[in-house]
C-alpha cells in the first residue's frame, strides 16, 4: 500500500498541475487584494491587516478546491482509465481497493499542499498590500498574532475534512463515468446546483449541504465555538463520507477496465 | 513444449461474458501448457481482447473462471497474477515520465525487483540507450518493447501479449518476433499471444486456438497438422476451422 501511495505521489509531483494551481492561487489573491480597500461597503471582507487575510479569505480556498479536486481526480482516475495507464498497476498483485486507497491518500497530500501553499501565499500577498498589522481579526475581535496563526492553521486542518469528502464524491463520479470531462463538468454542475438550491427554495437544507461544510465547517469549532453545531456538522460529514466511499469503492471493485 | 497431462499454466474454464445483452465470450475453454508459445487467433472483434482482459482480471466474467498455475484468479487474484506479465492492447505508459521511471513505478509493485533488474530488462528489449528519454518521444515499436520490458520485470512464467505486432512496420514485426522466440527459448517463458496475422504466428507458435464469435473453434498443436514434408499452412487450417 505504501509503495502504491509512493507511486501516486511521484506522479503528482511530476505533473504540472500542482504548480499551475499554485500559480493560479497567487494570481487570484493578487487580483483580489491589489484593489481591496478595508471598509469598502461593496466588499464582504472586513479585515484590515495582512495577517488576517488567510483566515478571512478561506472561502476563496474552498472555491479553488471545488475546481482543483475534480481536475486532479479527473486526471488521476478517469483520464488514466481512458489512456490505459490505470491498468498498469492492476496487472500487478494489487487489489483494486488498495489502488483506490492510494489515489485517495495522494488526494489528501494534494489538498494539504494546496491548503498550506494558499495560507502561505495569503500571508505574503496580504502583508504586501495591507501590512502585517498588530493582530489577527476574528469575528470582530483582535487577537494576538501567534494565536491568529494557530487559529488559521487549525481552521485549514478542519476544512481539509470536507474537502476530502468532496474528493470522495468526485472519485465516485470519476469511477462511474470514466471520463475526465464528465467528472469535472459533472462535479461542478452538481456543486453549483446544490448551492443555488440551498440559496433559494431549499434554504433550510443549506446547513446540510457539502458546499456549506466546505465554507464554514471550521466556524463551529474555532471562530464562534458551538459544540452542538460542531457535532451535528461532523455527523453530516461522516454520513456523506460513508455514502460516497461505499459508492466509489464498490463501483471500482466491479468496474470492467475496457481501455 | 508442453505435455497434455500436467497442470496447465493458464486455463480458462467455461468463460462467458456479455456486454449489453450481446455475448462476446461464449463458454471459452483454453489450456496453455508450460513452454508453449500459444497463438490465439481470430479476426478483429471476435473476442480476443475481451478474453485476455478476463485472463488478467481487468474484466470480470459473467460465468466461468481463469486459473493460473491452478490458482483461481477470482479466488486469489494476487497470487495468481504474480505469475503473469501482460500487455493488453496498446502498451500505455505515463508519457511525461522516462522509460526507466515508468518501469521503476511498476517495479515498486512487485516484491524483489531491483534497479539492476530494470536496467537488465531494458537491455533485453534493446531500450537501454533510450531509458532516460521521456516515453512521449518513443515510437510505437519502442513502446511495444517497453511493454515487454514491463511484463518481464518480475520474471513471470507466463507472458500474455495482445496483438504485439499491431501497428509495427515490417522491421519492427521481425524484431518483436525474434524477441519473443529468444525469450521463450533462453528464459523458458511461456507466451500467450493474440493475433489476426496468420503468417506472423505460423513461425512463432507451437500451439494455437482459433476463436470466432466468442467461441473456441479449435485448439491444437501445430505439429499434429504438419505433414512429413513440413508443408503446414496455418492459413489453410484457419480457413477450414472458421468454415465449420
Amino acid at each position: 500500500m505504501m509503495r502504491l501511495i509512493g507511486n501516486e505521489l511521484r506522479k503528482l509531483f511530476r505533473t504540472r498541475k500542482l504548480y499551475v494551481f499554485a500559480a493560479v492561487m497567487v494570481v487570484v489573491l493578487v487580483l483580489n487584494l491589489s484593489g481591496y480597500k478595508p471598509g469598502d461597503p461593496m466588499v464582504v471582507w472586513t479585515f484590515r491587516h495582512g495577517q488576517s487575510v488567510p483566515l478571512g479569505t478561506l472561502d476563496i480556498l474552498a472555491q479553488f478546491m471545488i475546481i482543483f479536486i475534480p481536475v486532479y481526480l479527473g486526471d488521476s482516475l478517469a483520464n488514466e482509465y481512458r489512456r490505459g495507464t490505470l491498468k498498469l498497476p492492476l496487472l500487478r498483485p494489487v487489489r483494486r481497493s488498495e489502488l483506490l486507497g492510494a489515489k485517495l491518500a495522494s488526494l489528501f497530500v494534494f489538498i494539504a499542499i494546496m491548503t498550506l501553499f494558499y495560507i502561505a501565499a495569503a500571508y505574503a500577498v496580504g502583508t504586501y498590500y495591507l501590512g502585517w498589522g498588530d493582530g489577527t481579526e476574528v469575528a470582530g475581535r483582535l487577537i494576538p498574532s501567534a494565536e491568529g496563526i494557530r487559529l488559521t492553521l487549525a481552521s485549514a486542518v478542519l476544512l481539509a475534512i470536507p474537502y476530502m469528502i468532496y474528493g470522495l464524491f468526485v472519485t465516485a463520479v470519476a469511477v462511474l463515468t470514466g471520463s475526465m470531462s464528465v467528472t469535472i463538468i459533472g462535479a461542478l454542475v452538481v456543486t453549483t446546483l446544490v448551492r443555488h438550491l440551498s440559496l433559494g427554495w431549499l434554504e433550510s437544507m443549506a446547513p446540510y449541504t457539502l458546499n456549506d461544510q466546505m465554507l464554514s465547517y471550521h466556524e463551529a469549532f474555532i471562530v464562534d465555538p458551538d459544540w452542538n453545531r460542531a457535532l451535528r456538522q461532523t455527523g453530516i460529514l461522516a454520513l456523506y463520507a460513508a455514502v460516497f466511499a461505499l459508492f466509489a469503492f464498490r463501483a471500482f471493485r466491479k468496474k470492467d477496465i475496457l481501455h | 513444449m508442453g505435455g497434455s497431462q500436467a497442470t496447465p499454466l493458464l486455463e480458462t474454464r467455461h468463460l462467458t461474458k456479455s456486454f449489453r445483452g450481446r455475448k462476446v465470450i461464449d463458454d471459452l475453454n483454453i489450456r496453455v501448457m508450460k513452454g508453449d508459445v500459444y497463438g490465439f487467433l481470430g479476426r478483429n472483434g471476435q473476442g480476443k481482447t475481451t478474453a485476455i482482459r478476463m485472463m488478467t482480471g481487468l474484466v470480470f466474467p459473467d460465468a466461468g473462471d481463469v486459473l493460473i498455475k491452478g490458482i483461481s484468479l477470482r479466488m486469489d487474484f494476487k497470487r495468481a497474477i504474480s505469475h503473469v506479465g501482460a500487455i493488453v492492447e496498446t502498451p500505455a505508459f505515463h508519457d511525461y515520465l522516462t522509460g526507466y521511471e515508468n518501469l521503476a513505478l511498476m517495479a515498486n509493485l512487485a516484491p524483489g525487483v531491483s534497479k539492476n533488474r530494470i536496467r537488465e530488462v531494458l537491455d533485453i528489449v534493446g531500450l537501454g540507450s533510450r531509458a532516460r528519454d521521456k516515453v512521449k518521444t518513443y515510437s510505437l515499436g519502442m513502446k511495444q518493447r517497453l511493454g515487454i520490458a514491463n511484463a518481464l520485470l518480475h520474471e513471470p512464467e507466463l507472458i500474455i501479449l495482445d496483438e504485439p505486432t499491431n501497428g509495427l512496420d515490417p522491421q519492427g514485426m521481425k524484431e518483436m518476433k525474434e524477441l519473443i522466440l529468444q525469450l521463450a527459448s533462453e528464459k523458458n517463458i511461456t507466451f500467450f499471444i493474440s493475433s489476426h496475422l496468420l503468417h506472423e504466428m505460423q513461425d512463432l507458435c507451437n500451439r494455437i486456438g482459433i476463436i470466432q464469435n466468442g467461441r473456441l473453434l479449435i485448439e491444437t498443436e501445430i505439429r499434429e497438422w504438419s505433414g512429413a514434408a513440413g508443408d503446414f499452412s496455418l492459413e489453410k487450417l484457419y480457413f477450414e476451422a472458421t468454415r465449420l
